[in-house]
C-alpha cells in the first residue's frame, strides 16, 4: 500500500469522523435507547459509518488515490510552506487566550502577531493598528450593542 | 382577491408618512454593515434594533425591519465576493463565482452584478408575495411533517448532486452535519452528545460552525498572498464598473427570473428560506447552463442565480408570517414580535381586515429595493477599496470580527470554539475533498429534520407510513429518486467520455470515492 502523507492524513480524517460517530451515536444511545430518541441518530449514523468505510476500502484499495495534496503555489519561503499551520496554531492561541487575558489583549496580540508573520516590521505601525483591531471591536460590542465581553484594560 | 381601493389607500397611507422614508435608508444601511460583517447576521441587527420600533406605528416599524432584512440580504454578499467568506448562509452560493471573478480583478462588476440581482431578487419577492399572498398561504397549509422532512433531504442530496464526482463525500459531511445538528438538548429533553457542559445544551451554533468552515480555510490560504488581488493592475476601484457591472444583469434575464422564482417559492417553506434558496438556484442553474464546466471559475450566472434566489425569498418568507402568522425564519420570528408590540397579529383575518396595511407593507418593501440600489451603489463603491488593501493589515481585523461576532450569537466563549473547531475541520475536509456545504447544510436542517421526522412517526401511530401515503410526499420521494437517477445515469456517461465536472472550489484530487 501506497502510505503518503497525504494519504495518511485522509486515513486520519475518516479515524476522528468515524470515532464521533461512534461515540455519538454510542452516547445517545445511552441517554435514552428510545425510538423517538433514535429515529433519525440510528439511521443516520449507519449511513455515516457504512460511508466513512466505503472510503476507507476505496483509500486502501486503489493507492493511486489521494497519493499528493492539492497542487499549490509555492515558492519555498516559511510562509508559503508553513503559513496555514501557523494560521492555525495562532487562531488557536488567540482563542484559548480570550477568557484568560481578556478579549482586548487577546486581539491586540493576535493582530500583532499575524502582522509580522505576513512580513511587517514597521513596528510603530504594528502597535499601533493591532490597538485600533483588539480594542476597537470590543468597544462596540460592549458600548454601542450593549453586549457583556469580557476585557482587561476597557471595563 | 386583488383590492384596488386598499391598493390607493396603501400608496396614500405611505407618501403621507415621511417618517417611512427616514427609516426605509437607515434600515437598509444598518442591514448592509451586519450583513457584510461575518459572524453578525440579519436576525441580530433586528433582534438589537426592535426595541426602537416600540417609537414607531405598526408600517413604519415592519418597514424598517423589512428595510435591515433587504440591507442585509445583500450585504452578506460582499464578504462572500470579495473574500470567500459569506456573511450569513444566505450567500454560500454568491462565494463559488463571485469570489473567482474577484480574484479575475472583476470585483467592481461582480459586486454590481450581486446588487442588481438583489434589487430585481427582493422586488420580484414582494411582487410575487403581492400576487399569491392568498392563494400560496392555503398551499403552505398543506406542507405536513413527512413533507417538510422530505424536503430537508432534497436540501442535502442536493448538495451531493452538485459535487458529482464526490457524491459519496459529500453525503458523509452532510450525514457528519446533521449528527453534529442534533448535538444537545432534544425536544424531549433527551442530553446528547454535550459532555456535561452547559454551553453545549442548546447544540452546536451552526452560524459560528458556518463561519468556521467556509473563512478559515480561505483565510488561512490568504495569509500565504499579500493581496486578494494578485495582479496589481486588477486592483482598480471604477465606479463605471460597478454600474456597468449592475446593468449587465440584462444579459441573464433568464438565469434572474429563475432564481427569483425559486427563491420567492423556497422562502414560502418554514426552515427552509435563504440558506436553502441560494444553493437549489445555483445548482439548477449549472446543470441547466451549456457551459456547466465555467461554474466556480467566474461565472456570472452564478452570481446572479445565487443572489436572485436569496433576496427573493425575503418576499417569500413573508407569507407565512403575514397569512398564517407563523414565522418561518429567524428575521421573521423577530417581525412577530413587532407584530405583537403592535398589538398586531397575523393571519388570515388580518389580511381580511386590514387588506391597506398589507399592501403598504408589501409596496414599502417593493420601493426599499429601488433604495437598496441607490444606497448600494454608494456602499460598493466604499467597501471595494478592500482590495488595494494589504492582507497584513486586512485578515486581522477580520479574523477579529468574526471570532467576536461568534462570541456576540451566544455571549459565551462557546461560539469563539465553535469557529475555531471547525475552522480547523474545514481545512482538512476542504483538502480531503469532502463538501463543506453539505456540512453546513446538514448543520442547518438537522433539528428541523429530526423534529418533523419524530412528528411523522407520531402521526402515524408509531410508524413512518405518511412519507409514503401522503400524494405530496409521494410526489418529492418520485422527484428524488428521478434527480437521483438522472445524475446517476449522467455520471456514468461522463465517467465513460472521461469529462469532469467538480464543485465549485474544491477542485482536489481524489474524486473518485
Amino acid at each position: 500500500m501506497n502510505i503518503t502523507l497525504n494519504r495518511a492524513g485522509h486515513f486520519g480524517l475518516l479515524l476522528v469522523f468515524a470515532a464521533f460517530v461512534v461515540w455519538f451515536a454510542h452516547n445517545s444511545w445511552m441517554a435514552s435507547p428510545t425510538t423517538i430518541n433514535m429515529l433519525l441518530i440510528g439511521p443516520t449514523a449507519l449511513l455515516a459509518l457504512g460511508l466513512i468505510i466505503a472510503i476507507a476500502v476505496g483509500l486502501f484499495l486503489h493507492p493511486e488515490r489521494d497519493a499528493d495534496g492539492p497542487e499549490e503555489e509555492n515558492d519555498g519561503s516559511l510562509r508559503q510552506r508553513f503559513g496555514v499551520p501557523v494560521a492555525c496554531l495562532m487562531l488557536t492561541l488567540y482563542i484559548l487566550s480570550l477568557e484568560t487575558i481578556g478579549y482586548d489583549i487577546a486581539g491586540v496580540l493576535f493582530c500583532a502577531a499575524t502582522m509580522i508573520m505576513m512580513g511587517k516590521r514597521n513596528y510603530a505601525i504594528i502597535a499601533a493598528y493591532s490597538l485600533l483591531v483588539g480594542f476597537g471591536p470590543v468597544w462596540i460590542l460592549q458600548y454601542p450593542m450593549g453586549i457583556p465581553v469580557y476585557s482587561l484594560i476597557l471595563e | 382577491m386583488i383590492d384596488i381601493q386598499a391598493i390607493f389607500d396603501a400608496f396614500t397611507s405611505l407618501f403621507a408618512t415621511p417618517m417611512v422614508w427616514v427609516v426605509a435608508p437607515l434600515g437598509i444601511f444598518i442591514g448592509l454593515i451586519f450583513g457584510a460583517i461575518p459572524g453578525l447576521s440579519v436576525p441580530i441587527a433586528m433582534a438589537i434594533f426592535l426595541p426602537m420600533t416600540l417609537y414607531m406605528d405598526f408600517v413604519e416599524s415592519i418597514l424598517f425591519l423589512t428595510a435591515i432584512f433587504t440591507g442585509g440580504g445583500f450585504g452578506c454578499a460582499i464578504p462572500a465576493v470579495l473574500m470567500n467568506v459569506p456573511g450569513t448562509s444566505a450567500a454560500i452560493a454568491t462565494c463559488f463565482d463571485g469570489y473567482p471573478m474577484a480574484k479575475k480583478g472583476l470585483h467592481n462588476e461582480a459586486l454590481g452584478l450581486s446588487l442588481s440581482a438583489s434589487t430585481v431578487g427582493t422586488a420580484f419577492g414582494y411582487v410575487m408575495l403581492f400576487l399569491i399572498l392568498e392563494p400560496l398561504s392555503h398551499v403552505v397549509l398543506k406542507l405536513g411533517a413527512s413533507e417538510l422532512f422530505l424536503v430537508a433531504v432534497v436540501g442535502l442530496l442536493l448538495i451531493g448532486l452538485m459535487t458529482e464526482g464526490r457524491f459519496w463525500r459529500a453525503i458523509t459531511a452532510g450525514a457528519l452535519g446533521v449528527l453534529l445538528a442534533l448535538i444537545g438538548m432534544s425536544s424531549a429533553g433527551t442530553e446528547r452528545g454535550t459532555f456535561g457542559s452547559l454551553y453545549l445544551l442548546d447544540g452546536v451554533d451552526s452560524n459560528a460552525a458556518m463561519i468556521g468552515l467556509f473563512a478559515a480555510s480561505e483565510l488561512f490560504l490568504l495569509v500565504k498572498s499579500d493581496y486578494i488581488v494578485k495582479d496589481q493592475e486588477s486592483r482598480k476601484v471604477s465606479t463605471r464598473e460597478i454600474v456597468s457591472g449592475f446593468f449587465s444583469i440584462r444579459h441573464n434575464l433568464g438565469t434572474l427570473f429563475r432564481g427569483s422564482a425559486l427563491g420567492a417559492g423556497l422562502g414560502v417553506v418554514p426552515g427552509l428560506g435563504s440558506s436553502i434558496a441560494n444553493l437549489v438556484s445555483y445548482t439548477l442553474t449549472k446543470r441547466f447552463s451549456k457551459d456547466p464546466d465555467s461554474f466556480g471559475k467566474g461565472n456570472p450566472n452564478g452570481v446572479i442565480a445565487a443572489e436572485s434566489a436569496n433576496s427573493s425569498s425575503e418576499g417569500g418568507s413573508m407569507v407565512a408570517l403575514l397569512a398564517l402568522g407563523i414565522p418561518s425564519s429567524a428575521a421573521t420570528a423577530i417581525m412577530l414580535s413587532a407584530f405583537s408590540m403592535h398589538n398586531v397579529t397575523g393571519g388570515p383575518r388580518f389580511i381580511a381586515d386590514q387588506k391597506d396595511v398589507v399592501y403598504a407593507i408589501i409596496a414599502g418593501s417593493f420601493i426599499q429595493a429601488i433604495i437598496l440600489a441607490v444606497i448600494g451603489v454608494l456602499f460598493i463603491r466604499f467597501v471595494v477599496y478592500i482590495v488595494r488593501v494589504p492582507l497584513a493589515y486586512l485578515l486581522p481585523p477580520v479574523v477579529t470580527c468574526t471570532a467576536l461576532g461568534s462570541y456576540a450569537l451566544t455571549t459565551s466563549i462557546s461560539g469563539p470554539v465553535t469557529l475555531l473547531v471547525f475552522s480547523i475541520l474545514g481545512v482538512l475536509m476542504k483538502r480531503y475533498g469532502y463538501s463543506v456545504v453539505a456540512m453546513v447544510i446538514g448543520l442547518l436542517l438537522g433539528l428541523m429534520m429530526e423534529g418533523n421526522l419524530v412528528r411523522t412517526w407520531q402521526l402515524g401511530g408509531s410508524s413512518l407510513s405518511p412519507l409514503i401515503e401522503r400524494p405530496i410526499s409521494i410526489g418529492i420521494i418520485a422527484l428524488i429518486v428521478i434527480s437521483l437517477g438522472a445524475v446517476f445515469y449522467g455520471s456514468w456517461k461522463r465517467r465513460r467520455m472521461g469529462v469532469s465536472s467538480l464543485m465549485p472550489g474544491e477542485d482536489l484530487a481524489g474524486r473518485d470515492a
